[in-house]
C-alpha cells in the first residue's frame, strides 16, 4: 500500500503481481506489455529482473520430466493395512512417539488444569465445594453425634464397640484405615460416653500440635495399653476435663481407642487398629446385632458429615477463587508452552 | 481418457471396483510422482508417499467432489508431502541438502556437446540447490506451475488455496530464485548475466 502510494507521488506505474507473471510466462497482453515495457525502459533493475526471471523460467521448463519408477497400483491388501494402520490405537501410539512427549507434558497439565477448574467450578456451583460450610457442619456433627452416642450409650454401653454403631470406635477405626487419621474425628466417635464427652470432642479439633504435645506429656499409658491389649486403660490428661463418672470402666479398650486417636500420631492410629483387632479377638463385638437398623443410617449420616469439616481444618486453607485463578493460570501457561513446542517444530 | 471416462472410473471405484481406481493410478502415477520427487527430493520416501496417496484417494474416494480429479490426488499428495518434511525437519533426521544424492534434475538440452552437457548438470545441480532454499509453499507453487507447466486453477485447486495466492506464491518463489542463482553467474545461460 505505502509502496503503491510512493509510485503515485513519482509518477511511477506500479506493475501487479499478475502483470510481471503474465509478463514473465509470455502471456501478457498488448496493455501489460506496452506497461511493461515503459517502465523497463526507465528502470534497468527491473529489465534485468523480468529478464532473468524468463531466463529462469527456460530453464525450469527445460528440467527433465520424470516418471514414475514402478506401477502404484492399488491392492485390497494394501487397503486393509492402511485402514489397520490407521486405526485409534495407532494414532494414539503415535502421540507417544519420544519426539512428542515433550510437547504432549505440557499439555496434559493444561488438560489436568482445566479439569481441575472445571471440577472445583462444578462443586462451587452445586455447593460440593464450600469452605464456609465447615463451621456448620461441625456443629452439625457435634450435636449429632451427640444425639447418637447418648441413644447408644444408654442401650448398652458395652456394645459400643460394635460395628455400625455411631459411637463406635470400631467405625472409628475403619474410618482410619481408609482415611486420614484426624484427631476430632476419632472425638466425636467417643464410645459409651455421655454427652459431655462428645461436647469436649470438638475442642479436641482445634487442638494444636503445642497441646498435643502437653497430651504426649500427660499420662497417655491408655494408648500404650491399647496396644498391648490392657484391660484398664489410664485416660490421657486431656481427658481430665471430662466428668469423672464418664470413664467408665465399662468402657475399656474402646475408650483407649478415643483416647488413643486425640493425637494424630500415625502409631496411635495404629494403636487403634489393633484396639479394634483386640475388641475382635476378644468377642466384644458378638452379638452387635442389637443396633438397630436406624443406628446404621445414623452412622452412615454421621460418618458423611462429622469429618467433613476435619479434612478443611487440616487441609491447605486456600480460598476456592484462588485455587481456580491458579489452575486457569496453570492451564493457560501450560498452553502457552505446548504452542511453543508446537511452533518450534514447525508443526 | 476423457472426462467422461474418468467420471466413470471414480464413480466404479466409489462402487469398490479396484481395476477402475487402478486405471487411474496408471493414468496420473507419473505426474503425481513427479510432484512429490521434486517435494520431498529423495526418491524412496517419494515412492511411499505416492503409492500412500493413491492408497488413501481410493479410501476417501467418497470425499471427491467434482472438480479436476488430478488437482483432487495433488492435494492429497501435497498433503502427504508435507508431513513428510515436517516430520524429519522435526526430527533432525536428514537436511534437503543430502536429499539430493537421491535425486537430481537434469536439464534437458539436444547438444552433443560435452561441455555444455556439463554446463547444463552444474546449472542443474544449481537449480536444485535454490529450490530447496524455497520455504514448502513457494516450491510447491514453482514445481506445479514452472517445472510441470500445470494451468494457475489446477494449482489452486492441488494447495487449497486461490489462484490470486498461487500467483503472489510463485511471483515471490521466483524472485527468490533469480537472487540464489545470480550468486553463480558463470553457471547462467548468456540471457541470465545481464
Amino acid at each position: 500500500m505505502v509502496h503503491k502510494c510512493l509510485n503515485r507521488l513519482s509518477g511511477r506505474k506500479d506493475l501487479s503481481i499478475d502483470a510481471v507473471n503474465a509478463f514473465v510466462e509470455g502471456n501478457a497482453s498488448s496493455d501489460e506489455i506496452q506497461n511493461v515495457e515503459n517502465l523497463m525502459q526507465d528502470n534497468a533493475s527491473l529489465k534485468k529482473d523480468l529478464s532473468t526471471q524468463q531466463a529462469l523460467r527456460s530453464v525450469l521448463g527445460r528440467i527433465e520430466k520424470i516418471e514414475a519408477p514402478r506401477s502404484f497400483v492399488v491392492t485390497p491388501e494394501m487397503v486393509a493395512a492402511s485402514a489397520a494402520q490407521d486405526s485409534l490405537l495407532s494414532r494414539v501410539a503415535e502421540l507417544f512417539v519420544p519426539q512428542r512427549r515433550l510437547a504432549l507434558a505440557p499439555a496434559a497439565i493444561a488438560v489436568i488444569a482445566a479439569v481441575g477448574v472445571a471440577l472445583l467450578t462444578i462443586g462451587d456451583v452445586t455447593g460440593i465445594v464450600d469452605q464456609s460450610s465447615s463451621s456448620r457442619s461441625e456443629s452439625f456433627s457435634t450435636a449429632e453425634i451427640s444425639k447418637s452416642t447418648a441413644g447408644g450409650g444408654a442401650s448398652s454401653p458395652r456394645v459400643a464397640g460394635a460395628p455400625g454403631n455411631p459411637g463406635d470406635p470400631g467405625s472409628s477405626a475403619d474410618m482410619f484405615t481408609t482415611e486420614k487419621a484426624s484427631s476430632s474425628g476419632a472425638a466425636t466417635a467417643a464410645p459409651a460416653a455421655t454427652t459431655e464427652i462428645a461436647a469436649v470432642a470438638p475442642k479436641f479439633d482445634s487442638l494444636d500440635d503445642s497441646v498435643a504435645a502437653e497430651s504426649a506429656d500427660a499420662p497417655v499409658a491408655g494408648l500404650a495399653d491399647s496396644s498391648t491389649g490392657s484391660e484398664e486403660p489410664e485416660p490421657p490428661s486431656i481427658m481430665l476435663e471430662a466428668p469423672t463418672d464418664a470413664m467408665s470402666p465399662d468402657a475399656d479398650n474402646s475408650d483407649s481407642t478415643v483416647f488413643g486417636s486425640y493425637d494424630e500420631d500415625s502409631s496411635v492410629t495404629q494403636t487403634q487398629l489393633e484396639s479394634r483387632e483386640f475388641d475382635t479377638d476378644t468377642g466384644v463385638l458378638a452379638g452387635d446385632g442389637s443396633s438397630s437398623i436406624e443406628a446404621e443410617a445414623e452412622l452412615a449420616h454421621a460418618q458423611d458429615t462429622r469429618f467433613e469439616p476435619i479434612s478443611s481444618n487440616n487441609g491447605i486453607s486456600l480460598p476456592l477463587w484462588q485455587l481456580q485463578a491458579s489452575l486457569v493460570a496453570l492451564a493457560i501457561a501450560a498452553i502457552g508452552a505446548w504452542v511453543g513446542l508446537r511452533r518450534t517444530r514447525g508443526e | 481418457m476423457t472426462s467422461f471416462d474418468e467420471q466413470r472410473l471414480i464413480q466404479l471405484t466409489r462402487d469398490g471396483y479396484y481395476d477402475a481406481f487402478n486405471r487411474l493410478v496408471v493414468e496420473y502415477q507419473d505426474a503425481v510422482f513427479a510432484v512429490v520427487l521434486r517435494m520431498v527430493r529423495n526418491r524412496a520416501a517419494a515412492e511411499d508417499i505416492t503409492q500412500d496417496t493413491f492408497i488413501s484417494a481410493f479410501r476417501k474416494i467418497s470425499s471427491y467432489r467434482g472438480g479436476i480429479f488430478r488437482a483432487w490426488l495433488f492435494r492429497i499428495a501435497k498433503n502427504a508431502s508435507m508431513d513428510y518434511l515436517r516430520k524429519i525437519a522435526r526430527r533432525g533426521e536428514t537436511s534437503i541438502d543430502e536429499d539430493i544424492v537421491y535425486f537430481s534434475e537434469t536439464v534437458k538440452d539436444d547438444s552433443q556437446d560435452p561441455v555444455v552437457d556439463a554446463l547444463n548438470a552444474e546449472l542443474a545441480r544449481l537449480i536444485e540447490h535454490c529450490m530447496g532454499g524455497l520455504s514448502d509453499d513457494h516450491r510447491f507453487a514453482m514445481v506445479m506451475i514452472d517445472v510441470e507447466g500445470y494451468q494457475y486453477d489446477e494449482a489452486a485447486d492441488s494447495i487449497g488455496v486461490s489462484i490470486g495466492t498461487v500467483k503472489s506464491r510463485l511471483n515471490r518463489a521466483r524472485a527468490r530464485m533469480r537472487d540464489c542463482v545470480q550468486q553463480d553467474r558463470e553457471l547462467l545461460p548468456a540471457s541470465m548475466r545481464l
